[in-house]
């Protein structure tokens, strides 16, 4: 722990100092670097561990939070969220299934009214779309992608209108959207062969591409800094402009953990059965 | 490992054992970076370390079932696939080292003013950490680079934690004489 390092380190604060500036020169990775490595490595843990617990996650912790915020619709939500458990189960109101829209409409109620708390909000909703989205493409449903991306671009204006006049909250929400480029990107690149006799990939890219050009709408064309946002929704309506490239070209990578080549390496990397030696 | 909360993380990893994808993205979350730095502190080049930190997570992903915590920190356990990935791919990878070494180090382009001095400052621990041996640089990369507690450290190395004391003790006094950071230490000693 800290501490441990510390007692470690002692007060040379000096040495210290000269390595924490050479790690945040040359070890740091940078953020679309993250975003793909991110991208692939979810893919394949939908894919191997199941996409069994999105719903739930993205009504999570977060939901129950913020329904605590406004309880004056906190009766009218639980109500409905109610209905949703005893009509349907948990699969109904993923992306594509009949509650999926009410699901979202029970995310709008709860959105807290304050500024910044709301913006933190809305981006975590697009976090949540893109998430399902990522997990629709490891279970091979073209359908809840592109139900997913559609929520996803829908959300895109009133999360710009939550972001308002505040300059760090639009700054940070134009990164983010940044970061859902390279997503996206790998996505529609990165599906994983045992599935991809089961999706409609061709939805899958033409929502992928409407989503794309929906937020290069939004925070200007590759290559230009984030243009102003207006109310976010420039372009209404029309959702199948081919956007340009988003930053940086996405790296398929190495998605294959099992060949990394390992030749008489005997710690047996890929298998560490959480046992060390001598124990 | 600094600032993580090993009983939240053990309640991640039992969630993504039962299949929760979502718990394995937190995992990732908390990982990503201080794995990265790990790795391109060992890596010759930022490409490498990407591919190789992705390799790492994959790897993860595939072994989380035959994972038991047994007292055994998932740190530990992470990093030492991470440590494994690196040994293989500087195995396989020796010939063209010096190369990417030399052509693909970033930050190397002449830089103005201050920027300079920090970027030879910056460039001179670079040396003194090359400088080391391999297993004081990974004493150091797995303690200060990647935040791995001393025990964690010991886990990964598959040493016991006085001998990553030890090797740590020995880099840190290898780095301050190699970055010219005993010399006040020795003019305390001739007076």
């Amino acid at each position: 722990m800290t501490t441990d390092r510390q007692d470690d380190w002692g007060d040379d604060g000096e040495l210290q100092a000269r390595l924490d500036a050479y790690a945040a020169s040359r070890l740091e990775p940078d953020s679309a670097a993250t975003a793909r490595t991110r991208a692939t490595v979810m893919v394949q843990a939908h894919s191997i561990l199941g996409p069994a617990r999105v719903a739930g996650d993205a009504a999570g912790p977060g939901l129950f939070r913020r329904l605590f915020r406004r309880p004056a619709l906190a009766a009218s939500a639980a109500l409905l969220g109610l209905a949703v458990v005893a009509v349907g189960t948990a699969a109904a109101s993923e992306p594509g299934g009949p509650l999926y829209g009410a699901r979202l409409w029970v995310e709008t109620l709860t959105l807290p009214s304050d500024a910044n708390a709301r913006a933190a909000a809305e981006l975590d909703r697009l976090q949540s779309r893109v998430d399902e989205a990522t997990a629709a493409v490891a279970s091979g449903n073209g359908a809840a992608v592109t139900a997913a991306l559609d929520a996803y671009r829908q959300t895109l204006p009133d999360a710009f209108a939550a972001a308002g006049s505040d300059p760090t909250s639009e700054q940070h929400l134009s990164a983010e959207l940044g970061r859902h480029l390279v997503v996206l990107e790998a996505l529609a690149g990165g599906v994983p062969t045992n599935a991809r006799a089961a999706i409609d990939q061709a939805a899958i890219d033409q929502a992928v591409q409407r989503t794309e050009g929906k937020i290069n709408a939004v925070i200007g064309t590759p290559g230009q800094s984030g243009g102003a946002p207006g109310q976010g929704n420039p372009n209404p309506g029309s959702g199948n402009g081919t956007p340009g490239q988003p930053n940086g070209t996405p790296k398929p990578g190495n998605p294959d953990p099992g060949s990394p080549g390992d030749p008489g390496h005997t710690p047996n990397p890929g298998n560490p059965n959480g046992t060390p030696p001598g124990h | 490992m600094n600032d993580v909360d090993e009983v939240a993380v053990e309640r991640l990893v039992a969630a993504a054992k039962q299949g929760d994808a979502m718990a394995f993205g937190r995992i990732f979350d908390l990982y990503h970076r201080p794995v990265h730095r790990y790795i391109a502190a060992r890596a010759h080049n930022p490409a490498d370390a990407e591919d190789l930190t992705q390799v790492v997570f994959l790897k993860a992903l595939e072994a989380l079932p035959r994972y038991e915590p047994r007292g055994i920190p998932f740190g530990g356990w992470l990093f030492r696939l991470a440590r494994n990935a690196t040994i293989d791919h500087a195995r396989t990878h020796r010939d063209h080292a010096d190369l990417a070494a030399v052509v693909e180090r970033p930050g190397t382009e002449p830089e103005p003013g201050a920027q300079a001095a920090a970027g030879e400052e910056i460039e001179a621990v670079g040396q003194a950490l090359a400088a080391l041996t391999d297993e004081q640089r990974e004493a150091i990369s797995l303690r200060f680079f990647a935040g791995l507690s001393a025990r964690e450290a010991a886990l990964a190395m598959g040493k016991q934690e006085g001998t990553v004391r030890g090797l740590q003790f020995r880099a840190i006094a290898a780095l301050r004489r190699n970055l010219g950071l005993d010399a006040g230490d020795d003019e305390d000693r001739t007076r």
